[in-house]
């Protein structure tokens, strides 16, 4: 994985420690850096980690700027519209979500001043599908399925490794819509992908143009990507999706779910670090079945 | 002897001529690579939305002086202009250019990069003048300087 995004003095700090434990990294203007490890919260030093704040390695104004001037390449206005949305993602799809001042003209033009960074390391997690695999198809026919779990429970590493095991497995055409840049390093021969895109155009154009069989994306949230899955549900095309929830009554609750478009509800438990756990899989009448 | 040293004083004097005007050429050169670079910017910023990076590392991009000060300015953090053809004041322009190219959203770049067209193409159609000007100038003085001395040899 490249840090070369973050200061000599960070990069060189994080290679000292395994990244496959480390899940994120918080860098807040004037304090000292933070790690997500083995799902303690400790401090990055220069030796690697610390529980001690005093040794951290504490974050400047000038880090961040220089962290944003490489992650846009020196052009603000090539990655406005994801600055905008409130993240960054490199080409090894950490995505970095960005905290600073919002400026509105009407809508949000950017997000300046920039003071935290949030920094999520992606895991590639094979495998970690296996236990529900089978409960999302019939026969060869795949069902509707919706991933639900709060955050760092496992639901993209879920859907990276659903796309993995269809384009492996299966002769059917995906469509990731990767809203965020996060599947970028899932590629192959049946996957196309429409990246940094919202819901509402990718759906739209990608399943005219792609006519994909099966598509997968990432995080629903308003009223605009339930109604594209239920378009997209009405065409004939199989989703995998996830939404962040606790469990299937915090779904329910939501004012613009849409019931009867999944036939499938996979809820992840809560996990110490290990993605993907299974609390249990429903089906489209919310029945469990397993 | 006497007329191998005298041609060879000929070919040092002209080579001198040549020598003495390659800063307008090399003028003339990095004011073409810079007005490329604001145009095609200009585009990508309006259209593509390319990054400056990318941009830098296409292969269609020149490889002349500019190029390589740009990228030692933005990447390599490198702030030590020193052009030996360019005055305090174009340095100084060329700098506040660097600094402020891909630090803001569309609209505002693209009405900076408009307001340094007018600005490049007039130094750039001046360095071409000099240039015209001053590189017949030296070659003929170099040939000239190179006759007397042969003849004053031989």
């Amino acid at each position: 994985m490249n840090f070369n995004f973050l200061p000599n003095e960070v990069s060189s700090a994080i290679n000292k420690i395994d990244i496959k434990k480390m899940r994120e990294i918080r860098m807040r203007v004037g304090f000292p850096i933070s790690l997500n490890y083995e799902n303690v919260n400790i401090f990055l030093s220069k030796d690697g980690t610390t529980l001690y704040e005093g040794m951290g390695i504490k974050c400047t104004k000038e880090m961040i700027k220089n962290i944003i001037n490489k992650l846009t390449e020196y052009s603000v206005y090539a990655f406005n519209a994801r600055i905008k949305k409130g993240f960054l993602t490199t080409d090894d799809g950490i995505r970095i979500g960005l905290a600073g001042e919002c400026v509105f003209d009407k809508e949000i033009t950017t997000i300046k001043n920039i003071t935290s960074l949030n920094i999520r390391i992606p895991h590639d997690n094979f495998g970690v599908s296996d236990t529900v695999f089978d409960y999302l198809k019939n026969n060869n026919f795949f069902y509707n399925t919706l991933i639900i779990s709060p955050p760092f429970y496992g639901k993209t590493s879920m859907l990276k490794d659903i796309a993995r095991k269809i384009n492996a497995n299966y002769s059917y055409n995906i469509l990731i819509i990767d809203e965020r840049g996060e599947f970028q390093n899932i590629r192959g021969k049946r996957i196309d992908s429409i990246k940094f895109s919202d819901k509402l155009f990718a759906f739209e154009y990608g399943v005219r143009s792609m006519s994909p069989d099966i598509v997968i994306t990432d995080e629903l949230s308003g009223e605009n990507d339930w109604k594209c899955v239920k378009n997209a549900s009405n065409s004939g095309v199989k989703i995998f999706a996830s939404c962040h929830g606790e469990n299937l009554e915090d779904i329910k609750k939501k004012n613009n779910f849409v019931p009867y478009v999944f036939d499938r509800y996979v809820v992840l438990k809560s996990n110490n670090g290990i993605p993907g756990l299974v609390q249990g899989i429903y089906d489209n009448n919310f029945t469990k079945i397993l | 002897m006497k007329l191998l040293f005298a041609v060879i004083c000929l070919i040092t004097c002209i080579f001198c001529g040549i020598f003495s005007s390659s800063k307008y050429t090399e003028r003339k050169d990095f004011y073409l690579d810079f007005q490329k670079f604001n145009r095609r910017l200009k585009d990508e910023v309006s259209f593509a939305k390319s990054s400056i990076i990318e941009m830098i590392n296409n292969e269609d991009a020149g490889d002349g002086v500019f190029y390589s000060y740009i990228t030692d300015y933005l990447i390599n953090n490198n702030d030590n202009i020193n052009i030996k053809f360019l005055d305090n004041e174009e340095v100084k322009y060329l700098k506040s250019y660097f600094d402020a190219i891909g630090k803001s959203d569309r609209d505002s770049q693209l009405s900076f990069l408009n307001s340094s067209e007018s600005y490049l193409e007039e130094k750039l159609l001046n360095s071409q003048n000099d240039e015209k000007k001053y590189k017949d100038l030296y070659l003929k003085l170099g040939i000239l300087f190179g006759l007397i001395f042969f003849i004053a040899l031989i």
